[in-house]
């Protein structure tokens, strides 16, 4: 045992004792269009060790004296192979042609590096564009988000939702980060959309677990979502038509081979129409939204790379002069790369990001307001890599965050409101910072181990006023026994703790591997949400006195196992504790309550589940098949008499296809199908009456579902005139989603029978009566898109 | 708000071609359990107490009690023993109208159980003034005369109200409440209007209730359950409980009434 302790440890140490360590570093980008290329590999032939390249296209491999046969290779690009003689350290900056072969083809051979099972990380899913475009979804519109929700462990928040659900979790426990800044709503049209316009994106990582260290603030997911950078070499141009939307992306060098930029904007006009409409209403109406990505980066050196990134998006709904409706995210990240020598890489970014939720009602002269609530951060993060040799890397850095929430402020319209004066709920304000650090290590060809530690804190600022409750039962309505001031900028609470993440990787053979992680997660807000669907106007609330933050612990363990004939699969087992889990008394009040930490209960959840994924990327047909199954539950105090409860988002199973096929070279179709188990819902268990009025009275929450959901969707993609050079390339795409005209419930609702008399006059009959609502049969698109 | 969203999600439903079936479900149901309604107020009439016990959901008639007892006690020493009359309704012999400040008991024998709660008659704001106002059209409303109110209200946070309008013996608000707090406009000097049309010679009689918080939050929940629909913006169903201890559903409420009668010239 002592001997083997002992030869470990020689093993250990033996990789930091190189007799003399010379660098290879530089950057990897794309010969066409300079853009920076991530997950490149550069590795040693001599060896087989090898380095992937970062986000920003770096790499640096240490290695002793000697010459050396170096490949590069990346996805659909050609492999260059490189002879150095190293006695001193190099700067090696590659740019990679892409294959001019059949992209398929190139796709296929490709990938295969990325695919190698020991390059496979648990709980980690990359999508690339390509794929998510294959994708048919409902009016055409490409749509990352919904393309996660096919992914094992994850779950759709319901028909048409953006929102989404990882290993059980809530909405407000995902991470979503776009270019490093937190997009805190992703839905534009209350969902149909996400806010994400696929042609302004390059890449995603969704991590279900083993978030790594370097991030934190959620429980259950990190969306890591990058844009692109655009064309540093020429001036080029992307877009669609679609039926309710459409899109332009422009890019470009701005001084060649220095400086580039990339603008993307997308408009919804369904409301183009509304003026059309026979109804005066409706033409006094609006409904659209419409976002812009906008990025620059600009190489200041050979060392230094500045990047400028930023997201505007706004929805709008008006609804004649009675009722409007306005909410959106802005984002903007300056983030400037410096490698202090061939292994110290480091990122500074600095972030906003904000969202913000308007609406207003004007019924009459005294019955009127106008509502804003929101949340903005302003972050700085400093990031560092030392590239030590192929062995070891570590990674390590600092973040800090400044919140400001406004919980709402209301104003009247014109002074004959009832409200005679504004009305300001006291802003809160805190400060979430963490350290972290972590180390990957290369035990051996086998073995690859990574784990760190993220310490995180949270403060609470001043000014503020906070209460101190008291409650007759737990569940009842809250007293306020105390209110508390704290002055300006004062810290008056703080939470921290330590976050342990770590995975293990063994690869059992070249083509199967076992691997494990383990992760704790703090979170420090969340969303004040009460119904299944997040909504604009559900507000973020910080711990603070009378809240403590959320605590998960994550263990995973997963198998995977490739086949020569291009076949992937994976099988995945999670179980996940979470601690000071929210949820809402009942009849809570949320909007505009200044004491709404009153309302909170706080208990338990817990969810487990395994995840079974198979990929098929090799011939005409491809695709996926995962399957999940898995529970999700919560025990809270003071709700549903005490016991646990199925959550919101708990699914026994969950199963997704997707999968193209390539007829020829002008035409490809695509088929998913999703089969999932229904919703849970506390359907009514018997009425009452009250002032002649009919009450319902409901059973243990969430203890009934809805029908089993199912649905299937086909598209297919037509290029006319597919890569021929120097021409506008474009192409078609149609599709039909739930072709099979499936009336999956998106709600039932419960209510009484309507009937007309002689007259054509609604009279309500009294009868009690339960109806299902069925969104989106046979929903056809056309969207043409094109490239120049 | 929720209307506002709620109504969102229907333009958005409708625009989206969703399809609605009625869809029967099948069920857990639970047992029977009492029901109390009361009307105890300053007018010179006797209490009334209305017990009725819940059904099942999809059933169509509400059953109602006859043999419980039912007595009100109030703090100034009178002690009233309702009698049944018909449909679950039970009424005071004696008539005293509820006073300000005075605090009112319920007790009932139902089944071997007990039930009681109490409530207090809570003070009033007096009505400045009461005036029909000719409006210009407003969105979904047309021009014409409208009812508006002016009051005073009293300072210090913890009142509540209930408003009943009626246009020729028809309770026009009979399918919603009228009811507000004083929670964002304490102190104010109030200017309302209410959003029916009038024509001249309309009889109009104006009811405005003293009531105490805890009715004002079970009307607010009742208006609420009203109003969901179970659509995926709702909140999550929640049952109501009212102040009465045993395990009864309902509410004891005292009800201090101002009315005043006009007619639209």
């Amino acid at each position: 045992m002592i001997k083997a302790a002992f030869t470990g440890l020689v093993l250990f140490f033996s990789h930091f004792i190189f007799a003399q360590n010379y660098t290879i570093s530089g950057r990897i980008t794309d010969l066409k269009s300079g853009e920076d290329l991530t997950g490149a590999t550069v590795i040693i032939a001599q060896t087989n060790y090898g380095v992937a390249t970062n986000s920003y296209g770096f790499y640096s491999l240490s290695v002793p004296k000697g010459t050396y046969k170096i490949l590069i290779r990346f996805v659909g690009y050609e492999e260059i192979e490189k002879v150095i003689l190293l006695t001193k350290n190099v700067t090696l900056n590659i740019e990679l042609s892409e294959k001019i072969k059949d992209i398929d083809e190139v796709l296929i051979s490709a990938k295969a590096e990325e695919s190698k099972v020991e390059n496979k990380q648990i709980n980690l899913i990359k999508l690339d564009m390509q794929t998510v475009r294959r994708i048919p979804v409902v009016f055409g519109e490409v749509d990352i988000l919904k393309t996660v929700t096919m992914l094992p462990g994850i779950i759709s928040a319901g028909e048409g939702n953006s929102g989404f659900s990882v290993r059980g979790g809530t909405q407000d426990q995902n991470l979503i980060l776009l270019d490093e800044a937190t997009v805190y709503n992703v839905s534009h049209l209350l969902g149909f959309f996400s806010v994400f316009n696929g042609d302004a994106i390059r890449d995603l990582d969704v991590y279900k677990g083993g978030i790594p260290p370097q991030y934190g603030g959620r429980l259950s997911s990190l969306i890591d979502i990058r844009m692109k950078e655009g064309n540093a070499k020429k001036f080029a141009g992307t877009g669609g038509l679609g039926l309710l939307s459409s899109r332009l992306t422009l890019e470009g060098p701005i001084v060649k081979k220095k400086a580039s930029f990339i603008v993307s904007g997308r408009r919804s006009y369904a409301d183009v129409f509304l003026p059309l409409a026979p109804n005066e209403d409706a033409k006094n109406s609006q409904l659209y939204f419409y976002d812009l990505n906008a990025k620059l980066n600009y190489k200041l050196s050979d060392k230094d790379k500045l990047f400028i990134s930023g997201y505007f998006g706004r929805d709008k709904f008006k609804f004649t002069t009675l009722f409007g409706n306005s909410w959106g995210n802005k984002t903007a990240t300056v983030r400037w790369n410096h490698l202090f020598n061939s292994k110290l890489f480091s990122n500074q970014t600095l972030i906003y990001s904000d969202f913000d939720y308007y609406f207003k009602f004007n019924i009459s002269e005294s019955n009127n307001l106008e509502f804003t609530q929101g949340i903005a951060d302003l972050s700085f993060k400093s990031d560092y890599a030392w590239f030590y040799n192929p062995y070891h890397k570590l990674n390590f850095g600092a973040t800090i965050t400044h919140h400001t929430f406004k919980p709402g402020e209301i104003k009247p319209i014109g002074d004959q409101s009832i409200l005679k004066e504004p009305i300001l709920l006291d802003h809160r304000k805190a400060l979430e910072s963490a350290l972290y650090a972590e180390h990957e290590y290369k035990i051996n060809t086998r073995f690859k181990l990574r784990y760190g530690l993220r310490y995180s804190i949270f403060n609470n600022l001043g000014s503020a006023k906070e209460y101190k409750f008291a409650y007759d039962s737990i569940g009842a309505a809250p007293k306020v026994v105390d209110t508390l001031r704290f002055k300006e900028n004062s810290i008056f609470n703080t939470y921290s703790g330590f976050e342990p993440r770590a995975s293990l990787s063994y690869n059992l053979s070249k083509t199967n591997a076992i691997k494990a992680s383990f992760s704790r997660t703090f979170q420090y807000l969340q969303q004040a949400s009460n119904s299944a669907f997040a909504l604009p106007i559900d507000q973020w609330v910080p711990a603070n006195i009378d809240l403590k933050p959320q605590i998960g612990e994550q263990i995973a363990i997963g198998i995977f196992k490739n086949f020569d004939i291009g076949l992937e699969t994976s099988v995945e087992l999670y179980y996940k504790w979470m601690k000071n889990q929210v949820d809402f008394r009942d009849n809570a009040v949320l909007f505009l309550n200044d004491q709404i930490y009153g309302e909170l209960l706080t208990g338990k959840g817990w969810s487990y589940g395994s995840e079974f994924f198979i990929k098929k990327t090799k011939g005409k047909l491809k695709g996926f098949v995962s399957y999940t199954l898995s529970k999700s539950m919560r025990q809270i105090e003071g709700i549903n008499q005490n016991n646990p409860y199925p959550t919101n988002t708990d699914r026994r199973h969950n199963l997704s296809i997707a999968s193209s096929y390539d007829l020829s070279k002008k035409w490809d179709f695509n088929v998913n199908f999703i089969l999932a188990s229904g919703n849970p819902i506390t359907f009514p268990q018997g009425r009452w009456q009250y002032d002649d009025k009919l009450i319902t009275m409901y059973g243990p929450r969430n203890s009934q579902r809805f029908p089993i959901y199912h649905r299937m969707d086909v598209g297919a993609n037509y290029y006319p005139n597919k890569r021929k050079k120097g021409r506008l390339e474009n192409s078609w795409n149609f599709s039909v989603y739930n072709v099979y005209g499936q009336k999956n419930a998106y709600s039932i609702t419960t209510g009484t029978r309507k009937i007309k008399d002689a007259d054509g006059k609604q009279i309500d009959t009294g009868i009690p009566i339960t109806e299902q609502i069925a969104l989106f049969r046979w929903m056809p698109s056309i969207t043409w898109n094109f490239k120049f | 708000m929720k209307k506002i969203n709620n109504l969102i999600f229907v333009l958005t439903c409708l625009a989206l071609f969703s399809c609605r079936d009625e869809v029967i479900l099948n069920l857990n149901t639970i047992g029977a359990v009492l029901v109390v309604e009361s009307n105890i107020s300053n007018d010179s009439v006797p209490f009334k107490v209305k017990l009725t016990t819940s059904a099942d959901y999809y059933s169509l008639t509400i059953p109602t009690i006859a043999d419980a007892q039912v007595t009100i006690m109030s703090s100034d020493g009178n002690l009233d023993t309702l009698f049944h009359d018909s449909a679950g309704l039970f009424y005071s012999k004696a008539i005293h109208p509820c006073k300000i400040g005075i605090g009112y008991t319920l007790n009932i024998k139902y089944n071997g159980k007990t039930y009681s709660a109490s409530e207090q008659c809570r003070p009033q704001n007096p009505i400045d003034s009461l005036k029909m106002v000719n409006m210009p059209k407003r969105g979904f409303f047309p021009a014409g005369l409208y009812l508006w109110e002016w009051a005073q209200e009293k300072p210090g946070i913890g009142d509540s109200y209930q408003w009943n309008i009626y246009k020729n013996d028809t309770l026009l608000n009979k399918e919603f409440y009228f009811i507000n707090d004083d929670k964002l406009a304490d102190g104010y000097y109030w200017a309302s209007d209410f959003p029916f049309l009038f024509k001249v010679g309309d009889k109009i009689i104006f009811e405005q209730m003293a009531i105490s918080q805890p009715f004002f939050n079970f009307l607010t929940a009742v208006q609420s359950q009203i109003n969901r629909d179970g659509s995926p913006f709702s909140s999550p169903p929640s049952n109501i409980n009212g102040n009465i201890s045993g395990g009864a559903l309902g509410f004891f409420a005292v009800r201090n009434t101002i009315r005043k009668k006009l007619t639209v010239k």
